[in-house]
């Protein structure tokens, strides 16, 4: 999987490493260490749809911020489990902004066995850097 | 972080000086006995440090026995902050499940009479209390209902039908928080909670059946007066939250904290306590729209409490009266409230944050039920499904906490630490072979609940009556629980 679990950081809760080659793939492998902890890395996936979305923020750390936010939101708004397929990310000095394609399944208790919920993403440590031409991120989720 | 500066002030108190580190306001003080201390990640230290540079900060930061490393604020920690000194109110102080709480019930049952019952009890109450991931409610709120309810929280659930008149009486704030602002929530906050009221929620969250036995009551004369007042008396706690409705509105407003803190000239170590001053237009916005979380989670516990009532009069074919189930009274523990505490001779309006900790008010204040003035505010310190849980009460000594005490055990391990140690499945299997029934939602989330995952409830609560923080009243025993 492209994250791992950092276990020193916190124990009520869970503190994530997550990497990607790209900007975008950072994003698509946060989307997925998201649903893996939520449900673990082998997971059924059920019948989902095809959806979109797009955000802009004043830096990528701000906007992978919202992009977990946006997850955390279709789960609880719609018990929908968005995972992104393809995320195209721009950033600059003057901010950035990403399109998500993603696909969205409804969450089944019979085939979504949760271990977790994952109640929000805290600012606890939040990071993104670039760094010898791969993309990291540290992220602690609420649970 | 494990500081060469901690001083052991007393058996139960520990200090980090101001001097600890440059930027500190106050002390830090961590109520523990040695090994409770020796228990603690460092980031408990570290994060009380953080929490001592707060703007407005008063007399000390400081972590219950029961704490465990958080973000922002460890779990466990309170900060009374004075807003009239430039004083902050900070969304990583209060948490993200904003006023998740417990309430505890009565019963006029007892175990000889439940016993052969328990299983059948707690498979219905998993059947009629949503609970897990992507369960929703039976009532949606919306528009100007959920407007409505954001306003009085649990006292609309009785003015609908869910619920006793005296019911309200027995809640901190009696269930409805002054000061919510339905307008400061967001169209996001309003939308994520929409299905999710009536709900218990996953990860801590419980709803268990528990028995009062004789050898575990500390205090008689309290316990009768708090209605549990007969030998092997059956009781109720629930064990939930604003759920995603306070979720997304700690969220809303880290965000916009973070962007305007700047602005008002604050700098932390730590971006989860971004803040702003509670004389601000921001801060005054998250204040309105935190009041409107706890009223949800006040709300939320009631329509609970109405189901549990439901079930029992069903499955016995009485009246929740015949059956004496009387709340005995709802704590919350992550909230930011104003109150009034004695300082230097002066009383100070102070607003005091409580992140995974309980308002513990002494025998004769304003705020404690009357019924229970000469006794203090009941406490309910929610323990592992394991090992029990404490009914405790507020004593005067904790004016040096800003009447605050322990919300519960404190996790010991980390929730990975403890799925490698434990199987739900199994865990499930030797809680019933013991006479606890289990139903939960997630057998993967079961694990990370184990007793063993957590701290000696026994040695916290002990270490809090030590400290002066709350007394011991009865020790609650479980027979059976919900996880969700």
């Amino acid at each position: 999987m492209p994250f791992e679990e950092l276990e020193d950081v916190t124990s009520a809760d869970i503190a994530l490493r997550i990497f990607g080659g790209t900007v975008g793939e950072l994003f698509v492998s946060a989307g997925e260490a998201l649903r893996a902890v939520m449900l673990g890395g082998a997971a059924r996936r059920a019948e989902g749809m095809e959806i979109s979305f797009e955000l802009r923020a004043e830096s990528i750390e701000m906007l992978l911020f919202s992009f977990l936010n946006e997850l955390l939101f279709h789960k609880d708004s719609s018990a929908l489990l968005v995972s992104p397929t393809v995320v195209d990310v721009d950033h600059g000095p003057g901010g950035a902004s990403l399109r998500c394609a993603a696909v969205a399944e409804r969450i089944e208790p019979a085939l979504h066995d949760f271990i977790v919920d994952i109640k929000a993403v805290t600012m606890h440590r939040f990071s993104v850097c670039y760094e010898n031409g791969a993309w990291t991120a540290t992220v602690v989720f609420d649970v | 972080m494990k500081p060469e500066q901690l001083q052991n002030i007393s058996e139960y108190c520990y200090e980090i000086p101001k001097s600890a580190r440059k930027g500190m306001r106050v002390p830090a003080r961590i109520y523990a006995n040695a090994e409770l201390i020796r228990s603690m990640d460092d980031a408990v230290f570290e994060q009380s440090v953080n929490v001592a540079m707060l703007p407005g900060i008063r007399k000390y930061a400081l972590c219950m026995p029961d704490g465990h490393s958080g973000y922002g604020f460890p779990v466990g920690g309170v900060a009374a902050i004075d807003p009239e000194d430039g004083g902050v109110i900070s969304p990583g102080g209060i948490g993200f499940d904003i006023n998740c709480g417990i309430r505890l019930m009565a019963t006029s049952l007892t175990l000889g009479e439940v016993r052969e019952h328990i299983q059948p009890l707690v498979d219905r109450l998993f059947a009629r209390v949503p609970s897990g991931v992507g369960a929703a409610g039976e009532i949606v709120l919306k528009g100007s209902k959920l407007d409505e309810a954001m306003v009085k929280g649990a006292r609309w659930a009785v003015q609908n039908g869910y619920g006793d008149q005296e019911d309200l009486e027995y809640c901190e704030e009696n269930g409805c928080m002054d000061g919510a602002d339905p307008q400061a929530v967001s169209q996001k906050a309003r939308e994520r909670g929409k299905n999710q009221t009536g709900t218990l929620g996953s990860g801590n969250h419980f709803l268990e059946i528990q028995v009062a036995k004789k050898a575990g009551i500390h205090d008689e004369k309290t316990a009768r007066a708090f209605g549990v007042d007969r030998d092997d008396q059956i009781l109720v706690m629930i064990h939930s939250g604003s759920r995603a409705t306070g979720h997304q509105i700690a969220t809303d407003y880290l965000q916009r904290f973070l962007s305007v803190q700047q602005r008002y000239g604050i700098s932390l170590p730590d971006r989860e306590l971004a803040c702003a001053p509670l004389h601000s237009d921001e801060g005054q916005a998250y204040f309105g729209a935190m009041n409107c979380a706890i009223n949800i989670a006040f709300l939320n516990r009631q329509l609970i409490m109405h189901r549990v009532r439901e079930v029992f009069a069903d499955h016995f074919n009485k009246s929740p009266r015949e059956l004496g189930l009387r709340l005995i009274y709802d704590v919350c523990h992550n909230t930011a409230k104003l109150e009034n505490h004695e300082m230097e001779g002066k009383t100070l309006k102070l607003l005091v944050h409580r992140k995974g900790a309980t308002r513990a008010f002494a025998p004769g204040m304003k705020g404690v039920p009357e019924r229970y003035m000469p006794y203090g505010q009941p406490v309910i310190v929610g323990g592992s499904m394991e090992t029990g849980s404490y009914l405790c009460t507020g004593t005067a000594p904790a004016r040096e906490s800003f009447y605050s005490t322990v919300h519960g055990s404190g996790r010991l391990m980390s929730r990975t630490q403890a799925r490698r140690r434990f199987n739900g499945r199994d865990l499930q299997r030797s809680l019933s072979e013991r006479g606890i029934h289990i139903r939960t939602a997630s057998f993967s989330g079961l694990a990370e609940e184990a007793g063993g995952a957590y701290k000696d409830i026994d040695a916290v609560v002990g270490a809090a009556f030590g400290a002066g923080l709350c007394a011991p009243v009865a020790r609650l025993v479980p027979l059976g629980s919900v996880k969700g």
